[in-house]
């Protein structure tokens, strides 16, 4: 790859990189993981960056960054981690601010990969249903099926099981 | 009382604004990336002679083993009259088998922290303090810690060879926050070629410590969690763990204290053990010639997901291509990727593809586990993922026909070599009867939709 490809490479990098992790946190629930997450989906679009810097690059990465989290989910990972060290907070929520992260955080970690993707595409992402389709290479009558299907199962894991408040809130 | 579909949308919305807070990736993540990249290619090149050796020395290990590294200065030793309060780990003193080796000490905590490089602040040598240092499964490693901000402290690791001298001393990542009480811990893969790790924790006294170092999925199907015990006593030590780079994703760290579980996290990375997992060779059986026809990407995915899954090679878990290739009358490829687990149980790995361009793969997923007694390429695969169906079976299979719930024939799919890909005739496909040339039944399998 040539100095001028990894210029444009450079500069797409550091505009778009905090999106990308914003995104990878949404899909991993560790930054831990969706630092590697983000470097892995790089990794990937940096092979052909020849080919895909001719238009935007940012929706093939996003979609790369996707289908691979969707790949790498850590069964039951997240239901495992029994606690969070308040300790290790940087900039601490309040306890309800915390206790409705995880609550969310762990309701969405019950659906399957495919279903918990397209709900934080489509929401805490903001995306179309459209865009949402695209980035997931499949059709928007999919996208609108998981939507309806992942709000009913979340709604169900959210009545089901009220969080546990953490230790010291 | 029932949530509504305007709560649950703006619940999952305020995600977003916990997201916004995460602090930005590095700032040299463009640099790092092509560093990645350029090891990546190196490595591929010099795996593709090295992928024989490889090979056979996945075929003589056996089932995952983990040695527990002696750790040297009473690492090992129990320790009943630990206090059992928490102290943070720069009030301890070093800890491993290199402790006590004070010249050795003043040279670790000199080492540069790379700041120079990075445009970070190196922290002052004389606020600095080793935490751990020790050889460890040919490795000699250092933890050298430094005062922070609030709950915090700087850990920075190094390690060399075994008997390195400081100066052969390397950072394994860039320095980082870490919080102050541990438990801090370091997954490194020494060499990129061999399916090895080694684990590094650091934790409080009287921690009790175990890494999960793989999964098990027995003859009934059932997966149960493999876990070994890393350190006891004084709260540092380590372990060396056979399993393929990808288990770094897998790997877990249960800290438990007075018996209750503390906290189980996942292990830190060093910048090697990721770049070594993407040089993992793609080993897996093509007995039917498929291979050409699916993307290579699609096949990382399946490889990346049975290794990191379960801690095992895609050798020792039998992967296999079972089927792959373009929908006919769409633009659409499919794949399925099956495994034989040490036990004989055996599931598969699914996906679709847009066929012609290097797009990644679209929708993946898991189908069950069967339990063991019908080899892999025998068992019976009905998968449907969106409009298309994946099916594999006995290599006699000519033609599987799609019925519904109550016997009605509703498709039929032409096979080759017992695989196919075709349009499912939508939700009423119910099962699969995979037929030979005779018209006889070989195998059914029901219709699933992958986990």
């Amino acid at each position: 790859m040539g100095a001028r490809d990894d210029a444009g490479f450079e500069a797409f990098v550091a505009a778009r990189s905090a999106d990308l992790m914003r995104t990878a946190v949404l899909l991993t629930r560790d930054r831990g993981h969706a630092e590697d997450l983000l470097q892995t989906a790089l990794v990937k679009a940096y092979r052909r960056w020849r080919s895909i810097e001719r238009e935007d690059p940012y929706p093939y990465v996003r979609r790369v960054l996707v289908t691979s989290a969707a790949s790498w989910r850590r069964l039951r990972m997240t239901q495992e981690i029994v606690a969070l060290p308040p300790h290790e907070t940087e900039a601490p929520d309040s306890c309800e601010g915390v206790a409705e992260r995880e609550r969310m955080s762990a309701a969405l970690a019950t659906l399957p990969p495919r279903m918990r993707t397209v709900l934080i595409l489509r929401y805490a992402e903001d995306l179309s249903e459209a865009v949402t389709a695209e980035t997931l290479g499949c059709s928007v009558h999919t996208v609108k099926s998981q939507t309806v299907r992942g709000l009913a199962r979340l709604r169900v894991a959210l009545t089901a099981a009220p969080v546990d408040v953490l230790e010291g809130c | 009382m029932t949530l509504s579909d305007a709560d649950l949308e703006a619940r999952l919305r305020r995600l977003q604004a916990r997201a916004d807070a995460v602090p930005p990736p590095p700032h040299d993540l463009a640099r790092a990336v092509r560093s990645r990249y350029a090891a990546e290619r190196s490595r591929r090149l010099r795996l593709a002679g090295a992928c024989l050796v490889a090979g056979l020395l996945f075929a003589v290990v056996p089932v995952l083993r983990s040695t527990v590294v002696d750790d040297g200065g009473g690492a090992a030793s129990p320790a009943p009259s630990e206090p059992t309060a928490r102290r943070a780990l720069l009030d301890l003193p070093p800890r491993g088998s290199l402790a006590q080796a004070d010249p050795w000490l003043a040279d670790v905590v000199a080492l540069d922290w790379g700041g120079t490089a990075t445009g970070m602040t190196d922290p002052p040598v004389e606020d600095r303090q080793v935490a751990y240092t020790g050889d460890v499964e040919g490795l000699r490693v250092a933890l050298v810690l430094a005062p922070a901000d609030g709950a915090t402290v700087l850990q920075a690791w190094f390690a060399g060879p075994a008997g390195a001298d400081a100066e052969e001393m390397r950072l394994l990542r860039q320095p980082s926050p870490a919080p102050r009480h541990g438990p801090l811990t370091m997954w490194d893969v020494p060499d990129p070629t061999a399916p090895r790790a080694v684990l590094v924790v650091v934790s409080s006294l009287g921690d009790q410590v175990e890494v999960r170092t793989g999964r098990t999925v027995t003859a009934d199907g059932a997966t149960r969690d493999r876990w070994e015990h890393v350190i006891t006593g004084n709260g540092a030590g380590a372990i060396a763990v056979d399993a393929p780079a990808t288990w770094q994703h897998g790997a877990q760290v249960r800290v438990t204290r007075d018996g209750a579980t503390r906290e189980v996290i996942r292990p830190q990375f060093s910048a090697r053990a990721v770049e070594a997992e993407a040089t993992l060779p793609l080993d897996l059986a093509d007995p039917r010639g498929l291979r050409d026809g699916v993307p290579e990407d699609s096949l990382e995915l399946a490889v990346h997901h049975f290794t990191s899954t379960y801690g095992q090679s895609a050798d020792q878990l039998g992967m296999t291509l079972l089927a792959g290739g373009p929908v006919g009358g769409t633009s659409t490829g499919a794949f399925l990727v099956g495994v034989t687990f040490p036990s004989g149980a055996t599931a598969g790995y699914v996906g679709t593809y847009a066929v012609g361009s290097e797009s990644p793969a679209g929708y993946v997923g898991t189908t069950r586990i069967a339990p063991a007694g019908t080899p892999l390429l025998d068992r019976g695969f009905a998968v449907r993922l969106e409009d298309v169906l994946v099916v594999s079976g006995p290599g006699t299979g000519v033609v599987a026909e799609v019925r519904a719930a109550d016997g009605r024939s509703l498709a039929v799919l032409p096979l080759v070599d017992g695989a196919g890909t075709g349009l499912s005739p939508g939700r009423e496909a119910d099962s699969v009867r995979i037929l030979d040339r005779s018209g006889l039944p070989v195998a059914s399998a029901p219709v699933e939709e992958p986990a």
